[in-house]
This record gives structure tokens, sequence and C-alpha cells, in this order.
């Protein structure tokens, strides 16, 4: 009898990159019902517009490479970029912004440095930055949480349909009226106004642990981490070492001076640290390999966070931070490789 | 009997919790699958030189009588299966996992199974010295039988040269189906008890580690009672975790000993041997009973075939009459391995001989051995480090393999790479990650060997820029005595001078042609 020749080893593989991007999107889901409850229905709008814009620029550049389009579209990789362009969006944004964050990020932080796995930048994070300098203004104005009761109703569902597509909003209503300052903001502003953390805490749009449902982001986010750690898709290096470095650096900065500083607490779970520690910085193409270079890599991406949101400019570290240390993955990596067997 | 029921420290980082899949095979005791009509027997089962034929078309032979002899050191002998007729000597497919053939013997079976005194039984081998039992060893023609088929007496000879602390029995048979181990410690305990005492003997060696997986009950079972039963101190079984792959020779050294074989070296540099159970048993039969190798013990088993089990074999037997043996192929039989799911390679064809390293052979049925499908890029998942046994990064060498820096990856020590495939298994782009490391290996040796030739040629040229120098210089000194003869007017040597001058005027004259044309110018 005669049989076909094939490769060692002859077992089937335990897992495939759609498998993983099925399960990063599966884990976003708790942190997407909780920013929807907050911010009402807009990141489900942005996801779809993100969504399809990526799928669609995904097969044309394959198109372009002269790739399959059936592997690579299945593959959820898009997919998995596009929902994390959504989640940095605020809820309320014209219709071209996830659009053009979803093009560039597939177009030109991905394809334009090789396609899948060749990328040194996190596209959701690049595009996000680009958005943030193209579009400053719709990129920062956040409809504050349905929790706090300043009194400001989120738009109609209408209504907010009507922006998502035209930019405006139905005649007689403005955005300024309708958008509150982020907690992060606030706390920055009015830390340089010499005011203390525990006066600044009492206003209405902080919560338990830092700003009111974005905390709660935050932690049904890491709902969705821990998931994905035990199911092997993200290792615990990055976020331990990510959100560690985030705390330990706030928490020397509050004891050397309580009154300048907020407490490491509120750093943790204010912002995108949380979501980012487990989705963003864990993203495995533009992060080091070996578990010691994660760990630095993960402990510079805290440290940035923090020294960005306390002495930039910028709503939030997180996204600078991740692109930074990018760049100094292959350095890690060179410096990290472990030592092989049987060698000194 | 120290620590027994300590189950050793994994030590090793990675490695795959995989599926064992041997029940199938260890339920029916081991079967004889019957002695072909016709046996191919190849010349080369071993690593190193191939045998060369000790007999001619048309000679009748018996039973363990050698049919090819070694070649140089490191190689190794083949005996006749069984008795009958050289039938012919040619070139025959062999199993190989680049498909080539070999120079094989071919025996027509005279049904008679009559053995020749092969003079290798010893009723006390404690009388013989090691060498002569290394000796004898290399007469049996034995060869690890863990798959790898080094020679055994080249082993041992080197490492008693060097002396040994340990000798490592490799009874952790890591991959998966695999249970031709596992079957003969549950069947042949004593026996293999005994070949470890005649290695121990032989290498001169303190005590031996039967390094076991923990869930071969029934085989510990069966060695801690022949243990008991046979009361020797020296033999140590110590349990190990199951995770593949434990039962790789220096992953066992590592988590026997808690040390490294150096990548360059051996597990005889730092003191240990490490040798197959089957091998053991190979040397329990060639100096106790006098047989050379000529069975072993194959594992057959897959969705493929009806019976799965452990079959004792001779060599030379066509795999197809172990198929049989095990009650034929299943309908959908795909493919064919010899060895595991993890390193073994595929057969194209059932008619190929069973050789000395045939360990396992599978049949998969439909979808058993499902294949890559489409290929994606490396997303630098990281996963295939974390599994690496050798802390290899398999992402960065296929990365700088597949660009063609043969050179960066020989830096990163691609040649490390015991081709394990762990890092295949778990990698999601499902990229033949172990097939990069062995091309690339392969085509490293390749440039190696043809540097040592190059390096020779320009040594050989330096020889004879050399010889060329020292034939001037003899030749001056001859010239310069003869002057210096003449000058203290030897008249023998004087007249021989004469007379040759003079003969090589003439001969001068004697050919020239138109003498005098130069003058008339
Ligand atoms: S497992 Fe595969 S995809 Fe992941 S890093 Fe290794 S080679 Fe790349
Ligand atoms: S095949 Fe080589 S690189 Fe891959 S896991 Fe095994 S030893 Fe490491």
């Amino acid at each position: 009898m005669k049989f076909e020749s094939q490769f060692a080893p002859h077992i089937t593989p335990s897992g495939s990159v759609q498998r993983m991007m099925q399960r990063v999107l599966k884990a976003l889901i708790p942190a997407a019902m909780a920013h929807v409850y907050f911010f009402g229905p807009g990141l489900i709008f942005n996801i779809a517009v993100a969504g399809g814009t990526a799928i669609a620029a995904e097969a044309v550049m394959l198109r372009l490479r002269g790739l399959p389009l059936r592997p690579y579209l299945m593959d959820f990789s898009a997919l998995v970029t596009a929902v994390l362009i959504a989640f940095t969006l605020p809820p309320l944004v014209p219709w071209w912004i996830p659009a053009t964050g979803a093009i560039f990020a597939i177009v030109v932080a991905k394809h334009l440095y090789g396609g899948l796995g060749q990328n040194p930048f996190n596209p959701a994070m690049a595009a996000y930055v680009v958005l943030l300098v193209s579009f400053p203004v719709s990129m920062t104005s956040w409809l504050p949480p349905s929790n706090v009761d300043i009194g400001i109703a989120h738009p109609a569902l209408g209504d907010s349909l009507y922006y998502l597509f035209t930019g405006n909003l139905p005649a007689g209503q403005a955005m300024d009226t309708i958008t509150a300052a982020s907690p992060l903001d606030v706390t920055r502003n009015q830390l340089a106004e010499a005011r203390n953390y525990t006066e600044i805490k009492t206003g209405p749009l902080f919560g338990n642990f830092a700003g009111k449902g974005w905390e709660w982001i935050g932690i049904y986010s890491a709902f969705g981490g821990i998931w994905l750690l035990y199911k092997g898709v993200i290792r615990w290096q990055i976020p331990m070492s990510m959100l560690l470095g985030l705390f330990v650096t706030a928490t020397v900065m509050y004891l050397l001076n309580p009154g300048a500083y907020v407490p490491p607490g509120f750093h943790l779970f204010a912002g995108a640290a949380l979501f980012g520690a487990f989705f963003i910085a864990t993203d495995p193409v533009t992060a080091p390999a070996s578990p010691r270079g994660q760990k630095i890599y993960g402990a510079g991406i805290g440290i940035l966070v923090y020294v960005i949101r306390t002495w930039g400019g910028f709503p939030d570290g997180v996204a600078f931070a991740v692109l930074f240390m990018n760049m100094t993955t292959p350095l890690i990596d060179h410096y990290t490789r472990p030592r092989v067997y049987g060698h000194d | 009997m120290e620590h027994q029921d300590k189950i050793m420290p994994r030590r090793f980082r990675g490695g795959l919790k995989l599926l064992p899949n041997k029940i199938q095979s260890t339920l029916t005791p081991i079967r004889r699958v019957p002695i072909p009509e016709k046996l191919v027997i190849p010349l080369s089962q071993h690593i190193g030189r191939d045998a060369v034929p000790l007999v001619k078309v048309g000679d009748d032979v018996l039973k363990g009588q050698p049919i090819g002899a070694a070649d140089g050191d490191v190689s190794a002998p083949v005996h006749a299966p069984t008795s009958g007729t050289v039938e012919s000597i040619g070139m025959h497919p062999v199993p190989h996992p680049g498909g080539l053939g070999a120079l094989c013997v071919v025996l027509r079976s005279d049904g008679k199974d009559h053995a020749i005194d092969t003079g290798l039984a010893c009723l006390d081998y404690l009388s013989l010295s090691p060498e002569e039992i290394q000796d004898r060893v290399r007469r049996s023609g034995i060869t690890g039988l863990g798959g790898a088929s080094y020679p055994t007496a080249v082993k041992m000879s080197k490492a008693e040269d060097r002396g040994i602390k340990d000798l490592i029995i490799n009874a952790a048979e890591c991959e998966p189906i695999i249970s031709c181990d596992d079957m003969l410690m549950r069947e042949h305990a004593n026996d293999l008890i005994t070949g470890i005492q005649i290695m121990l003997h032989a290498l001169s060696a303190p005590r031996a580690l039967i390094g076991i997986e923990r869930d071969k009950k029934r085989a510990i079972d069966a060695l801690e009672k022949a243990l008991a039963s046979i009361g020797d101190e020296r033999i140590v079984l110590r349990k190990i975790y199951s995770i593949y792959p434990a039962g790789g020779e220096r992953q066992l050294v590592q988590v026997l000993t808690g040390q490294e074989v150096p990548y360059d070296g051996f597990p005889q540099d730092i003191g240990y041997l490490s040798q197959n159970v089957g091998t053991a048993l190979a040397i329990k039969h060639a100096l106790i009973d006098g047989q050379p190798l000529i069975s072993r013990i194959t594992t057959v088993a897959g969705k493929g075939v009806h019976l799965p089990g452990n079959v004792e074999v001779r060599l030379g037997t066509p795999i197809s009459d172990l198929v049989a043996a095990c009650g034929g192929y299943c309908d959908g039989a795909e493919a064919m391995l010899m060895g595991g799911p993890m390193m073994g390679f595929s057969l194209t064809d059932d008619q190929l001989p069973v050789i000395k390293g045939t360990n396992c052979i599978v049949v998969a049925g439909p979808g058993e051995l499902e294949q890559t499908d489409y290929v994606m890029p490396c997303i630098r998942c990281d996963k295939c480090a974390q599994v690496c046994p050798v802390n290899l990064q398999p992402q960065e060498l296929y990365w700088q393999i597949k660009g063609g820096d043969l050179d960066r990856a020989n830096q990163l020590s691609v040649d490390g790479c015991i081709e394990c495939g762990c890092c295949d298994y778990v990698c999601p782009s499902h990229i033949p990650l172990a097939q990069y490391f062995r091309y690339a290996k392969s085509e490293l040796r390749a440039r190696d060997r043809q540097q040592e030739k190059s390096q020779l040629a320009k040594i050989r040229f330096e020889d004879r820029k050399t010889r060329i120098r020292i034939g001037e210089d003899s030749r001056q000194a001859r010239l310069a005595a003869r002057k210096k003869r003449l000058a203290e007017g030897d008249p023998q040597e004087r007249e021989r001078q004469i007379a040759a001058s003079v003969r090589r005027a003439q001969a001068k004259t004697d050919t020239a042609v138109e003498p005098d044309k130069d003058l008339s110018q």
C-alpha cells in the first residue's frame, strides 16, 4: 500500500490565529457592555463603522499585495484592531473619525509595514494618536457617564445617529452643553490650581476608585483580561508589570508629596490603564518576546503612563507610552534573549 | 533504594502535556510477527558508515550469522534475522526521512530458523573485562533502540574511557502513541535489569538511574518487583513527570541529575551515559542468550489499523506484515509514520523493511494526522519560545532562516534545536518551524563539511608547495655536493662528469636544427 508523504510533527496544532483573535473579541464583551451602560450605544456605532471600514481596507490591501483574502480576513485581526480603536473614541463622534482611524491603522500602520506580524507599532494606538492630533476637539468631547448627576442628559438615540452621520446635533443642541471633561483632565487642571486630591475627589465625576463609570469599564476589562490569561492567549508578564510600574511610580510620588500628587489607586482605575494593560500592551506583534523582556516593556509602559499623565499635556498616557515602548522592542529583545540549553 | 516515591522535579522549561494515546496499544501482550518469506536487510541501519556485505548471492546463511561487517570505528555489523539463502544484494528503498534507498541484502527464508553459534553468550559476564563486553556488544550490532540508532559499543567505549558517574536508563517514552518500551518493561523487566547490570559492569559505573514517567504504572510495578527480587542496590528507579520531551536524552539527563549537557558535547562529557531500555534488553540477549540484534519490539498503532498493539518482529520484515499482525488496515487508512507523531517521519510504502530504529509504526485513520492548512505570518506571540525545552527563540530563528541568514541562525544556536516539534504544535500561525530548523541545521552541517573540504584542499596545496620546496632544496644540496666532490678532485667523479657532459653535448648537436642559422644573421 502507498501513502502520501508529510512533514513532522504529524499532530493537529493546538490553536490558530483565528481562535486567538476570536477570544480577544469575546474578552472585550464585558468592557463593551460597561461602556454602553455608562456612555450609551455610541461604542456600538463606532465598532460598526470602524469594523466595516477595517475589513474593507484589509481586503483592498490584501488584493494589492497579492495575498489570498480568505485566510487573512478570517483571522479577525482587522476586526480586533477596529474594536480597540472604537474603545478609544468618545461615544459621540461623526462617522469619519472611526473610519479614518480604521483606514490609517490597517493601511498605514499595518500593511505598509508588511502586514500581519510585521508592524512595529500597535495599529490601534497609532490610529488613536493620529485622530487625536487631527480632530482634537471631537476626540476629547466625552459625554459624562450616565451615573453622574450634573444635569446633563445623554442625547436621544435618533440624535446620536444624526450626529454620527452628519457631525452636527439637531438644531437647538450644542455639543459643549452635553459633554464634560474627563476625570483625568479635571484632576490635572485642579492639581495645577494647587487643590489637593482629597478635595478634587469630592467632585461629581469621581467614584469609589477613580472616575465614575470609567472605573467600572476598567474593572470589566480586567475580567476579560483575566479570562484571556486563563485561556493562555496573553501572558501575565506585561499586564502585571505595567500595572506595577504605574502603581509603584504613583506610590513613590504620592508618598513624597501627598498634596501635589494623586494616590496610586486612582491611577490604576483611571482612564485606560486597566484596559490598556490587558488589551493594548499585550499585542504580541509589537511587544518583546521573552518573559524578561516583557517585564521590562510592561514596567516601561506603566512608568511612562504615569509620567505623561502627570507632566504631559495629553488626556491619557496609555497610547503614547505603548507607542514609545514599541520602539524599544527590538532593543529589549536583543538584550533579553534567554540562555540556550547547554550554553554558558 | 532511595527516594522511590518521590517524583523528580521537572527542571527543564517548556515542553508540552500531550494526550499520551498509548492505551490502545498496551491492552494486549506483545505479539510475534511470523517470519516472512523474504527479508530485506539494509546494511545501514545505524548512524555512521554502512556495513560492508560479507555474503554473496546464493550463500546459505544461518540465523545470527553476520551478513554485513562494521566498516571503521563508527559503524555496526548486521546479522541474518533467520536462516535462508541470499537472493540478491542491491539498492532498495528503506525507511529514511529523505526517502533514500540503501544497499540491502535480500534473504529468502528457509522456514527452519536454524541458528548459528555466535559465540556472544557467556556464562558469567563478570568474568569478562569491560573491554571484552564492549567488544561483544560491538559484534552484536546493537545500536540505540530509542530511535537514534547510534552504535552502542562506540558510545560505551568512549564513555568508559572518560569515567561514568551514572548510567542513565531512558524509560521515559514521552512521545504520544509509542509504547514499545512500556510493554518491554512490563513483560521483560528481569531481563532488562540483567542487561543494565551487564552495562554497569562494562562501563565500570557505580550506579544506574532508570528515568520513567510516573504514569507508566504497570511498568513501574514490574520494574519494582524485578528490582526487589534481584536486589541490586546500584539500580535506582526515578519517577519523572510526563512532559514531552522529558525522554529527550538531554532533557532526561537534566531532570535526573540537574545538569545540562554542553551544547557541543555529549552526556558522556559530564559523566553520564544514557541508554534506552530496548538497548539494555538487547545487551542481555547478546551476552546471555548469544543472540545478536536481529529483532525488536515495535508499536503498531493509529486509527488506521484494526488491533493496535506491540509486536516483536525480525529486522527486515516488511511493514505490511506488522499491519497484518495487527488486524490489517481499517478503511480510510491515510498516512503511515515511522516513529511518533511529533518526531517521526512519513513512509510512502508499506513494503519498506523494519530496521533497528523502527520503534513505532503509526497508521493514521481519516483526519487523525491533520496537516497544517494555510501558513500565516508569525505574529510574534511567543508561544513557541514558551514551550521550547532548550530555551531557543524559534520565532527569531524562523525569521532569520526565512530571510536566508543562516549565519545569524547559527549564532542564535539553531544547532541546539532538538527538533522536538513543540513549537510547531503551539504555533497559532501553523508555521512548520521544526522543518525550518532541520533545514538550517543540515545546511550548516553541509557548509561545515564544505569548509572542511576546502580547508583540506588548502592543506594539500600547502603540502605540495612544501614538498616542491623540499625537492628543490635537496636538488641544490645534491648539486652542491657534486661540485664539492669535483673541486676536491675525486678522479672517478671527474671522469663521470666529463663523460656525461660529452654525452649531453653530442645529444645537443645531434638534435640541433640548422646550427649555423644564428651565425648567418
Ligand atoms: S508560535 Fe508561531 S506565530 Fe507565535 S511567535 Fe512562534 S512562530 Fe510566531
Ligand atoms: S523543535 Fe527546536 S526550536 Fe522547536 S521547541 Fe523543539 S527544540 Fe525548540
